[in-house]
This record gives C-alpha cells, structure tokens and sequence, in this order.
C-alpha cells in the first residue's frame, strides 16, 4: 500500500515498479531499491537548497514532484547534528572560559542532536502522511521526507549566527528561521491539502507550529549556558 | 614412509590411515564389546589395557616409531618463531595454516604498510595507481579506527568510555555509511574495498591526535588538526572522484569532509 501511494507521486516509472515484487519484501532491504531516491546531480540539489531559502515562493513540491530525493534531508540533517554538536560545545567553552571556569567537553551533546534531528525528520513527515491518508488527502512519502529535510536547511546558517553571545540577537535569530522554515512547509503543503477540506486549515497550523517548537527547542537547550 | 620429510601433516594422516586400517582389519576378529578409540592415546604409555588389550599391545610395536615422530615435527614448525621455514603442506603452493605465525604477521604487517604508503602519499606518476586498490584489506583500518579512539580516549579527562564509544561508532558507521553514499549515488565502488581505502585515509588524523594528546595548546591543536585534516581528504579525494559519475562529484566528497571535520573537531574538543 505505501509503496502505491509513494508511486503515484513520484511520477518516474522508477525500477520498483518494473520488477513487481520480485523478491518480495527482502528487495526493500537491498541498495538497488533505494536509487531511485537518489538519483540527482550536484546542480539539482544546490537548486533545492536555493529553493528552501525562499519560503514563500511555495513552488517547492512542484519542482520536486517527479524526482524526490532523500540525499538532500539525510545530509541536511547529518550537517545540522555536526553544526548544532560543534557550535553549542564552542558556546559552553567560551563561557566558561569568559568566567574563569573548568571546562569539560560534553559528549551527550552529539547524542541528544542526533535523536532530536533525525527522529524528527523521519517521524514528523510519518505522522503527517498517516493523518493526511486519513484525511484522503494522500501525498507521497518521499515527497513529505524531503519537504522535511530541506525545510531544516534553514537552521544551519541560524546556528552559525548564534555564536554571538548577545541574548535577545539569539532569540531574534531563532524566531526568523523557525518562521522561514515553518512557513515553507505550511506553504508547500498548502495547495496540496486543500482538498481535504475544513480541517487543511488545522493541519496546516499545526504543522507550523510544530516547526517553531523545534526552532525554540533548540535554542534553549543548545545556547542556554548555565554557567 | 619416511620420517624426514618436510610433510608432517601428510605424514601423520598416512599414519592415521594406517592405523584405522590396522584396527579395521584385526577388529573384526575381536572379541566382543571392543571398542577401540580412534587413535589409541596410550601408546606410549602402555599400561592402560582397558579393552581389548590384545588388540591395543599387537598394535603397539608398529605404532609409537610412527607416533613418537610424526607429532614431534609439527609442533615447531606449527609454534612461533620456528627458524624451520615454511612448511609446505598438500602440493606447491605455499600452506599458510601451516607456516610460522611471525610469517603471517610479518606478511600483514608488510601489506598494511604498502597500501598506507600507496594511499596516504598519493603519487600520481607511479607505475601501477591502482595497485592499492587491488590488494585491500581490513586490518590496517581496523587498526587506525582503534587507535584514533583509544587516543581521544586517553586525552579525555572525563568520561572516557563515553568518548572512545562515540568515537568507535562515528567513524565506523561513517565508513559504512559514505561508501552507502556512494552506491546510492550510482557510483561504482567494491563495499570493502571502500571501507578499506576510507580506514587508511585516517593515518594522518592518527598523527594529529597523537600530536594533540601530548602538546596541550589549543591554537597548536587548530593547526595541527587543520593540516592532517587537508592531508586526509586530499588522500580520500582520488578514490571517491573516481567512483561516481563526475556530475556529482561534490555529492559524493561532501560526506566524506564532513566526517573527517566532525573528527577534527571532536579532536580539538578533548582535552
């Protein structure tokens, strides 16, 4: 069933469906099952990430409605674990450095980003499609995981910029990219899921204000310096 | 059957047959209830006639000369630092269960060191480029993975285990996974031989830590990281180039610096 309804959206007739079921559900566990997903050049992904930088272009699940790609969201994701692991570690540093204090690395740091980054790529777009099925609303899974990933692109060069120790500047850095981000995906969705009625307009805020949790969540847990 | 030969394994299964031969044959006109052991330990000691003992003491005489010889030269040439050479075992080719251990290591030892030579120096006008690639295998990587986290575990004031286990797991499950990148991306690369070649790049970031662990100036740690940092992607760069489809080229590098930064970084990190 899930694999239909990716199929009818990721419009290429991709070689899932050339072979039916030919090792049945072992084939989903070989690399070949999975290329498909990864067929872009250089180029294509430069132009998604250009893409998730203009949130109200809302054009993004146009361009990526026939060769949705997970490259894009699992490295987005790894990214954002390394940058959010290296910068908040160079927070606590300076800090306790400013103050004079003992300084230990934290190794959970890179545990805790890790959980929240990747279970929330996988397990917000999951959420999504089964709710929207119910909605009959359906869209492909693909599409919604790579919606996901790239929406989170925005955060890198956030957390870059929240090196700088000034309090109210973090919290204005944090509010703008969790606003950029949320509103793409709200946005993307949008024309998608009119269709399912009176409840679209509460997806769609739910799913915004979802966005912005993780934005703030990440603020306070990665730039809060008790020290 | 001589005894002086340089085939004791063959020596001793002649012998072995035999024997079974020997017992087959006078078994059958044994009494009732013999059952005789496969090889009769007692030979040499034959005071143990617990069943049989005619049969046991008729086989005696023939057996201890066979016996007694045939174990005594497989132990040295089976036990470490034999000077006795290579055994050579069922024909021509050299027998490597049978040779000396310090022959095995000293081959490993000499493999490792070619293809880190081969890897981490590349040359682009050597004779034979690919030669690296061919003759891969595991130890050498095995061994630097180990040894990077054993270092960032020993530099680590606290929380050692913690650090020697993410480090472990960060550049194992990198290796896997960027040669994954690969294959995904289209590009063609032997999985192995992929986690091979990425284990060997890690020499220079091996250098670093242990530069790092003994010298504690962190702007001293920037550019010693820095520059084994540049030496090991430009080591991983021909390889990983040369796998997938030149469009996407960047694609397929991207991961690979990004692990070897996060390395970087989780060295200068410790302290």
């Amino acid at each position: 069933m899930w694999l239909t309804g990716a199929d009818t959206f990721s419009g290429n007739g991709n070689s899932s469906t050339d072979e039916p079921q030919s090792g049945g559900w072992l084939h989903k566990f070989t690399v070949g099952a999975y290329k498909p997903f990864f067929d872009v050049d250089t180029s294509d992904v430069v132009e998604r990430l250009k893409e998730s930088l203009f949130p109200f272009r809302g054009t993004f699940t146009e361009k990526t409605a026939d060769k949705p790609d997970l490259y894009g969201p699992f490295w987005i994701c790894t990214t954002l674990i390394f940058v959010a692991a290296s910068i908040g570690t160079f927070v606590t540093y300076v800090a306790h450095k400013w103050k004079k204090q003992e300084w230990n690395y934290d190794i959970n740091l890179v545990t805790w980003s890790a959980g929240v980054f990747y279970g929330y790529v996988t397990l917000v777009p999951l959420a999504l499609y089964v709710v929207l099925k119910y909605f009959s609303a359906p869209s492909g899974l693909v599409q919604l995981f790579c919606l996901y990933g790239y929406s989170l692109f925005v955060f890198i060069p956030a957390l870059c910029l929240s090196v700088v120790p000034v309090e109210i500047f973090r919290w204005v850095i944090a509010g703008v990219a969790g606003f950029m981000s949320a509103t793409f995906v709200a946005l993307n969705l949008k024309a998608h899921i009119n269709s399912a009625g009176e409840r679209s307009i509460l997806i769609i805020a739910s799913i915004f204000l979802l966005q912005l949790g993780l934005a703030v969540v990440l603020k306070l847990y990665l730039f809060t310096v008790t020290v | 059957m001589s005894h002086n030969d340089t085939v004791p394994l063959y020596q001793s299964s002649q012998s072995d047959i035999d024997e079974i031969e020997n017992m087959m044959s006078e078994g059958f006109q044994s009494g009732p209830g013999s059952v005789l052991p496969a090889r009769p330990p007692s030979p040499i000691r034959p005071s143990i006639p617990v069943t049989s003992s005619p049969l046991v003491q008729s086989n005696l005489p023939p057996l201890p000369p066979a016996q007694k010889v045939t174990p005594v030269p497989v132990p040295p040439s089976g036990s470490s630092g034999s000077e006795g050479g290579k055994a050579i075992g069922f024909g021509s080719p050299p027998n490597t269960l049978t040779e000396p251990v310090w022959d095995t290591v000293k081959r490993d030892l000499a493999r490792i060191v070619s293809n880190l030579k081969l890897v981490v120096f590349p040359n682009p006008n050597r004779e034979d480029p690919g030669k690296a690639l061919r003759d891969w295998d595991l130890w050498g990587p095995f061994f630097f993975i180990v040894f990077l986290g054993l270092t960032l575990s020993w530099s680590a004031s606290v929380k050692k285990s913690e650090v020697f286990a993410v480090a472990f797991a960060l550049l194992a499950a990198g290796a896997v996974i960027l040669t994954l990148n690969v294959l995904l991306l289209g590009g063609h690369i032997i999985f192995f031989q992929s986690l091979s070649l990425l284990g060997y790049c890690l020499f220079p970031l091996d250098v670093g830590a242990v530069i790092c662990m003994l010298k504690d100036n962190v702007i001293l740690k920037m550019i010693v990281v820095c520059v084994t940092l540049a030496w090991s992607s430009w080591a991983a760069y021909p390889f990983m180039s040369a796998a997938v489809n030149p469009r996407r080229k960047a694609l397929a590098l991207y991961p690979v610096f990004l692990m070897y930064v996060s390395v970087g970084f989780l060295i200068i990190a410790i302290d």
